[in-house]
């Protein structure tokens, strides 16, 4: 791997650069200075090395305060949960409206926990959480379970609607359901058209009974004008998140690989907290629009990079879109978090917020049936004229979303010409060699093409 | 008296020699060149000589080891869990916990007061955390392992590995050499690796203060230390090379050698069997012939479809159940994935190398897939194989009254599918009538498991008949079982109790999948009772009305599939019923059997343990796939467990051994 000015090192270097930092206010009604930004963000470069490494563009504005959202969740949530708010454990495709709608914070282990480990630049919690799960555990799943486990991630209880994507996700909750109370909703799959009404009114009684029990958990009732808020709030952010993909679209590309994934993938649960994700990624999508103004490039960027979208699950090594900017591409966006922001909630104030809800559910383009959900992913790269290339990753363990590799593979290869590599991962820094020889191959094959 | 211990390992042979308890004579090779067989001899012959003594004055041997089944020379095997139990006990007899590094396996063992094995647990197949892991690692360094751990004193800042796959950290180690990192860094990060995966394991049996360790890679003293800080525990010291402590216990074992009873299976002929067989090889043409009058085979592979309503509409109901080949496992994977578990792999792979009847002459897929992967299974086949599947909606809160309405008019949906297929209505009175049938099929099946419970039959038979009906025709395979349960009653013979009482339960245990079984008999073993999806899990479902309200009520009320997660520990029906069979039939031991890649039920381990523990039964957790490379390691998982199970009942057995006679 070539040698590269990481994140750290210019931090080190260009100590000013962290001083354009904006404060902003959380959901508990609390605020961080910039001060209070930049005093984390220092102690941070010993406790969290593994950010440092990575090349990130702190001059890009939000930058700096999208690390720290992440970089803080588990603390954050700690101090939430002190205050008497209800932490709510859920999986990623769970749309977190309902969760914040509810007036409880949603916190999805699996994200938090991985960001963790990846922060403290070591695979130990996913090693610990495979030896109790299964060594074919995914590595989400096992860092998330050694996290709660060991309470590095905190969460009250755990309600996923557990549903046809992260198949796994809900036997790990399962699995620590001695030291957690929880509960499972159904969130059934359609299988064919004729069973959508049947589906819906099922998950219709699904949102209700969460909201009951919600409230026996934390006395605060349902109440449809709050959940329409959220959905108004929210439906900001997934806005921001698709005007990052268009802007990822545009001839200069303001911003690299990894800024792309990480601006991106707040959309797992906005970090636990919507309000400050929204004025930071306000600010980051100003600053992305203005560099793209002036020409100004991602770092690592290659002006005649190949454009690629990532299908199935994003890669959780980091260090890996740098790579695969190296090797002159670059990540327009993944589908995975993609299928969270892909359209705003219905916010008609008309129509019962429960059965928009619902519908939201029964909606998400990565719960359709495989052949449903490859006709979604060809219809992306018909949008995303300039996508050359398709990546579909799976992760090792994953034994849902990695079944239906073959046909949105075989779908895309017969519906577009957009040529598709199809890769797996597993542990962070575990198989880099291998990811570089093959999307480096991908990359030339392209590139030789045009 | 003089005996002597082998320990034919995978990376060295070791031999002991004892007079009168004493040691005399000991040998350690690493020689790889030889056959297994020649390398025990080889070292047993170097111990004898040190000590002058002649082979033929031996009064008995014990070998251990994964060569150990290679050694004719010996009284009888045992393996080297038991074997470094004894080993160690009788050099330290305070010793708890044993932590131990071969070349192939690493182990954590767990000691009771009187030095018997209470739990263990091993690595999984792969060489992450053994010394097979240091030596390929070492050899990518052009270290000698002496020197490996000379290096890792000299440094406080290890370089942290993070690949545990030995392939991978391989590469890892160059990438790094090529990045100028230190080699102390390196070697200390390596021994910190094997240290947190083997202290992880360690710590899952609750390591105790009195902890030893032995094997081969006990010698690297940078391991011990790694170890030592993991665990937060000192290592007890003791003057005897622990390499060797392994062939020491097999020697001291021969001191004491009983040979263990095991009662081989009883052959006997049943005309009623017979029966059974011929009518199975009858049902190809049978089916071939109903084809070409018009029926239609439905098959299915969940046992949530309702075959009343497939029956009651004039479809012949086949239940797709097959496992145990590789070949399909590996077909089905290029359609799924690498990570598909290898039985869901195989419902596709036996329809796309078209290796089983009734997988090729399923006209329409019915599914209610409690399994996601199963579900993946059913768009493979319907966008690859051009068939007709048929979905219906499971809930996977099956618990509330909710999910039993959701079920209710998905069935609706079915009957009506089925309905446009058949071109005619669901008549009330067929449905009466498949109902009744099912229902009288489920009452002789759990006549077939109380048979088993009074030791009237052996659960290979019981397991024929189940799985017979997937296949036969309903009102055929009625006859059948109840000629089976009147033969059965009329011989009135009671078969021996088994020695050993095992309840297997766990995941998918399809028919075909005969490794695990095969195993067992071939130790001596027969299964006293069975928790699962191919067995007795379906015969508990109440008797149900002739409606859909009925069926589903039924369906979702039986002890549930691992698939459906339960989130409230103290009332989870699935441990409710097995705890209510553990004592039922007179369980010693139970078999918790997960195949790969299938988190439902290898991610219930940890519940299934404690279950176990809370009820004094030990238990065995076996993770495997189809493929026959991880028998040796299986087969001396099944031996320790073995061991275990008899020194746990040896003084109980005879509070054990009644029979209950009720219905």
């Amino acid at each position: 791997m070539k040698k590269q000015i990481n994140f750290g090192m210019e931090i080190m270097q260009n100590p000013h650069i962290l001083t354009d930092i904006e404060g902003f206010k959380f959901i508990d009604g609390s605020s961080i200075s910039a001060i209070g930004i930049l005093m984390f963000m220092t102690k941070a470069m010993a406790t969290y090395p593994g950010v440092f490494e990575y090349r990130i563009d702190v001059k890009i504005k939000g930058m700096t305060e999208l690390l720290y959202l992440i970089l803080s969740t588990p603390e954050r949530v700690k101090k939430m949960r002190k205050k008497g708010f209800k932490i709510i454990g859920k999986w990623a495709i769970n749309p977190t409206d309902i969760y914040f709608g509810s007036g409880s914070i949603a916190m999805d282990p699996f994200y938090v926990a991985f960001c963790h480990m990846l922060a403290m630049d070591t695979n130990i919690l996913a090693i610990e959480g495979r030896s109790e799960l299964s060594p074919d555990a995914c590595p989400a799943q096992a860092a998330a379970y050694a996290a709660l486990k060991q309470n590095i991630v905190e969460q009250d209880i755990f309600y996923p609607f557990i549903g046809p994507w992260c198949y796994d996700s809900q036997y790990c909750f399962e699995a620590l359901r001695d030291q957690f109370e929880g509960f499972f909703g159904d969130q059934p799959a359609i299988a064919n058209p004729a069973q959508r009404d049947i589906t819906k009114q099922h998950m219709v009684e699904e949102i209700k009974l969460f909201f009951e029990r919600v409230y026996i958990e934390s006395g605060i009732a349902y109440d449809p004008e709050r959940l329409r808020n959220e959905f108004i709030l929210e439906n900001k952010l997934r806005s921001l998140c698709r005007e990052v993909n268009e802007i990822a679209l545009g001839d200069v590309i303001p911003l690299s690989s990894l800024e792309v994934i990480l601006s991106t993938f707040l959309a797992c649960d906005w970090v636990c907290d919507p309000v400050a994700t929204l004025s930071m990624l306000t600010r980051f999508v100003d600053s992305l629009k203005e560099r793209q103004k002036n020409g100004i490039f991602g770092k690592g960027v290659a002006p005649d990079a190949v454009r690629l979208l990532i299908v199935g699950i994003a890669w959780g090594d980091l260090g890996l879109y740098n790579i695969l900017d190296d090797l002159g591409g670059f990540v327009v966006g993944s589908e995975c978090v993609m299928s969270i922001y892909w359209e705003n909630i219905d916010e008609d104030p008309n129509k019962d917020p429960i059965e928009v809800m619902a519908e939201r559910f029964i909606n998400v383009p990565y719960t359709l049936s495989a052949k449903n959900k490859a006709m979604w992913t060809v219809n992306n790269i018909k949008r995303m004229e300039k996508i050359e290339g398709v990546i579909i990753n799976s992760n090792f363990g994953c034994n849902y979303n990695a079944a239906n590799t073959r046909i949105v593979a075989d779908t895309i290869k017969k519906e577009t010409d957009v040529p598709v590599l199809t890769i797996d991962s597993d542990l962070p820094k575990e198989s880099r060699e291998q990811f570089r020889t093959r999307c480096g191959a991908f990359i030339e094959m392209i590139k030789n093409a045009r | 008296m003089i005996t002597a211990g082998v320990d034919i390992g995978s990376r060295s042979s070791k031999a002991v020699i004892l007079e009168d308890g004493k040691v005399v004579g000991t040998a350690l090779s690493m020689e790889s060149h030889l056959s297994v067989a020649e390398r025990g001899q080889q070292v047993l012959t170097a111990a004898l000589a040190e000590c002058s003594c002649e082979q033929d004055k031996l009064d008995f041997v014990v070998a251990t080891g994964y060569g150990r089944i290679s050694a004719p020379y010996a009284g009888s095997t045992v393996t080297e869990i038991t074997c470094h139990a004894k080993g160690v006990y009788a050099l330290v007899p305070s010793v708890r916990t044993i932590i131990d590094i071969g070349g192939q396996d690493s182990k954590v063992i767990k000691l009771n007061d009187s030095g018997d094995v209470i739990d263990f647990a091993m690595n999984d197949r792969c060489a992450a955390g053994t010394g097979k892991f240091l030596e390929v690692t070492a050899k990518a360094m052009k270290l000698g392992l002496d020197e490996f751990s000379r290096l890792f004193f000299e440094t406080k800042s290890p370089k942290p590995i993070s690949s545990m796959c030995t392939v991978f950290a391989e590469s890892e180690v160059v990438s790094l050499l090529a990045d100028n990192v230190p080699p102390k860094e390196i070697v200390a990060g390596l021994i910190q690796a094997v240290a947190r995966r083997v202290g992880n394991m360690a710590k899952r049996l609750v390591v105790l203060d009195d902890m030893v360790f032995t094997g081969g890679v006990a010698k690297n003293k940078g391991v011990l230390r790694a170890l030592e800080d993991v665990t937060k525990h000192k290592f007890k010291t003791f003057e005897f090379d622990p390499q060797l402590v392994g062939a020491y216990g097999a020697a001291v074992m021969a001191m004491e050698q009983e040979s263990s009873v095991v009662v081989k299976k009883k052959a006997r002929t049943l005309r009623s069997i017979d029966k059974l067989h011929e009518a199975l090889e009858r049902r190809q043409e049978e089916i071939v012939a109903s084809k070409e009058a018009g029926k239609k085979v439905v098959g299915y592979f969940c046992s949530y479809v309702p075959e009343e309503i497939i029956h009651a509409m004039g479809f012949i109901p086949i239940r797709l159940v097959r496992g145990g080949n590789v070949d399909a496992a590996n077909a089905g994977n290029e359609y799924l994935s690498s990570n598909a578990c290898p039985y869901a792999a195989s419902c596709v792979g036996f329809k796309e190398e078209n290796q089983d009847f009734y997988f090729s002459h399923a006209d329409i897929i019915a599914d209610a897939p409690s399994c996601y992967q199963m579900k993946r299974v059913l768009e493979v086949w319907e966008q690859y194989f051009d068939t007709k599947v048929i979905h219906i909606g499971l809930p996977r809160t099956f618990y509330e009254p909710k999910g039993e309405r959701y079920f209710i008019v998905n069935l609706e949906h079915f009957v009506s599918e089925l309905e446009e297929i058949a071109g005619t209505k669901l008549e009330q009175k067929n449905l009466e009538k498949s109902v009744r049938l099912i229902n009288d099929i489920q009452a002789e099946q759990r006549k077939l498991y109380h048979l088993l419970k009074l030791n009237k039959v052996r659960w290979l038979e019981v397991t024929q008949f189940m799985h017979a009906g997937f296949i036969l025709d309903k009102e055929k395979y009625l006859e059948l079982t109840r000629g089976f349960v009147s033969e059965v009653n009329n011989i009135g013979e009671t078969l021996p109790e088994l020695p050993i009482r095992i309840l297997v339960t766990g995941g998918m245990l399809a028919p075909g999948d005969q490794k695990i079984i095969d195993i067992f008999t071939e130790m001596g073993f027969d299964f006293a009772m069975d928790e699962l999806c191919a067995g007795s899990r379906t015969i508990f479902r109440e008797p149900k009305d002739a409606t859909l309200e009925g069926i589903a009520s039924s369906y979702l009320g039986n002890v549930p599939c691992g698939a459906f997660p339960y989130p409230y520990p103290d009332s989870d029906p699935r441990q409710k019923h097995l705890e209510m069979l553990l004592p039922e039939y007179r369980i010693h031991g139970v078999l918790h059997y997960t195949l790969r890649f299938c988190d439902a039920y290898s991610y219930k381990t940890t519940q299934m343990k404690r279950m176990c523990a809370n009820m004094k039964i030990p238990m065995l957790h076996l993770h495997s796939d189809y493929s026959a490379s991880d028998k040796g390691q299986l087969k001396t998982r099944i031996e320790a467990f073995k061991e275990a199970i008899e020194q746990s009942i040896g003084n109980t057995e005879a509070s054990n051994t009644s029979i209950s006679n009720s219905p």
